[in-house]
């Protein structure tokens, strides 16, 4: 058997001299090895590359949340922004208006507190510019005397004003009558709207 | 170095160089995936600034609901005066229709502060005599047709004949500027 297989490698290659010590029998290994290399690489390859695109997707993907998030962020920022505004604008406004009381009634409700007897000489309310729901009132009547006066504070304060730091003097002269009496007007106010 | 050996090291080298091959393309492939945490990263904290945004929205509307709605009442009045000549030509027309005499008749504009939706006054002075019914009617017309103006000061002495009071009389109507930049204040 051996002599054939030599006498046919004969035929096919020419005896020659082993010009190069054989190479260990371990490295006969080096072509299996090879060969699985390179088909795991393009294996592996072909699978990092398709993980590769599916994460850039990915990743797009959720910068373009990203971006959509941001912008209802904003818009909501904005809107804050607004009603924040309008708030401010609000509180202005309630505060001119809760000083802005229609005075009207109450110098009506003075003069008809006035009696047949009595007389207004001079009636004077004047609002303070830095306190607006804060009246200055001045009041000089003849006739009536003290009893007069406290009908007129009674029918003040029926209106819902306290009266503050009040003053009052009777007119100078033994048959004086009249009667000045200032005092600091203030609204007694039930709503608590303005507090929100 | 014989040829067996040479062919040999050859064979290692293609070896390296695939497993160099692969290492760079799964090295892409791992910076891209820390790129995509980062991405969903950024997006779940954008979620979370957007949810409490539209939290901080939503408590701003339902705090301020009383007095957006008291401002929404009063814009009407407000605005019928947005500009001192507005507010002069309403004034006149007011004691025109009354019919009563004005002893003397001024007007002038003041300016107050620029981020307060307030922003402007026109300030009335009016100085008459007559029938004290009329005068107390003419009063409270104006305050009911101009219910955002604000008496600033009232003054009622005795007049010369009858039931004649003089009457000086000092208003305040207010010039609403709707782009008050109160955010400023």
């Amino acid at each position: 058997m051996e002599k054939n297989t030599a006498r046919i490698c004969h035929d096919l290659k020419s005896d020659r001299v082993d010009i190069a010590q054989p190479l260990p029998s371990y490295l006969l290994f080096l072509p299996i090895l090879f060969y699985s290399a390179i088909a795991g690489a393009v294996g592996l390859s072909l699978y990092f590359f398709l993980e590769l695109k599916n994460a850039e997707a990915a990743r797009d993907e959720w910068t373009t949340k990203k971006m959509s998030q941001q912008g209802l962020k904003a818009k909501a920022d904005q809107e804050y922004k607004a009603v924040a505004s309008e708030s401010r604008r609000a509180d202005d406004v309630v505060e001119w208006v809760e000083g802005a009381d229609s005075i009207q009634p109450l110098i009506l409700a003075v003069t008809r507190s006035m009696e047949a007897k009595s007389t207004i000489t001079n009636l004077q309310l004047t609002r303070d510019r830095q306190n607006p729901d804060q009246l200055r009132f001045v009041l000089k009547f003849q006739g009536g005397g003290m009893l007069q006066l406290d009908r007129t504070k009674e029918a003040i304060n029926g209106l819902g004003y306290r009266m503050y730091s009040a003053v009052h003097t009777r007119g100078q002269g033994k048959n004086s009558r009249a009667i000045d009496y200032q005092a600091t007007l203030i609204r007694q106010r039930d709503s608590n709207f303005a507090q929100n | 170095m014989n040829a067996k050996a040479m062919a040999c090291v050859f064979l290692g080298i293609l070896i390296g160089g695939a497993c160099y091959g692969t290492l760079t393309v799964h090295k892409k492939l791992a910076a891209m995936k820390e790129e995509e945490s980062k991405a969903k990263s950024a997006y779940e904290d954008a979620e979370s600034a957007r949810k409490n945004a539209e939290s901080k929205l939503a408590n701003m509307r339902r705090d301020t609901q009383g007095k957006r709605d008291y401002l929404k009442e009063w814009l009407p009045y407000l605005q019928e005066t947005k500009s001192a000549g507005d507010g002069e030509r309403l004034m006149v027309a007011r004691v025109r229709e009354s019919g009563l005499t004005a002893l003397s008749e001024s007007y002038r504009s003041m300016g107050g502060n620029k981020n307060n939706a307030i922003s402007n006054i026109l300030q009335g002075k009016l100085v008459f005599v007559a029938d004290y019914a009329k005068t107390m009617d003419w009063l409270g017309k104006i305050e009911t047709s101009l219910p955002a103006s604000r008496v600033a000061s009232f003054k009622v002495s005795k007049g010369s004949s009858g039931n004649d009071i003089r009457t000086e009389l000092v208003i305040d109507v207010p010039m609403y500027a709707a782009n008050a930049d109160a955010a400023k204040k």
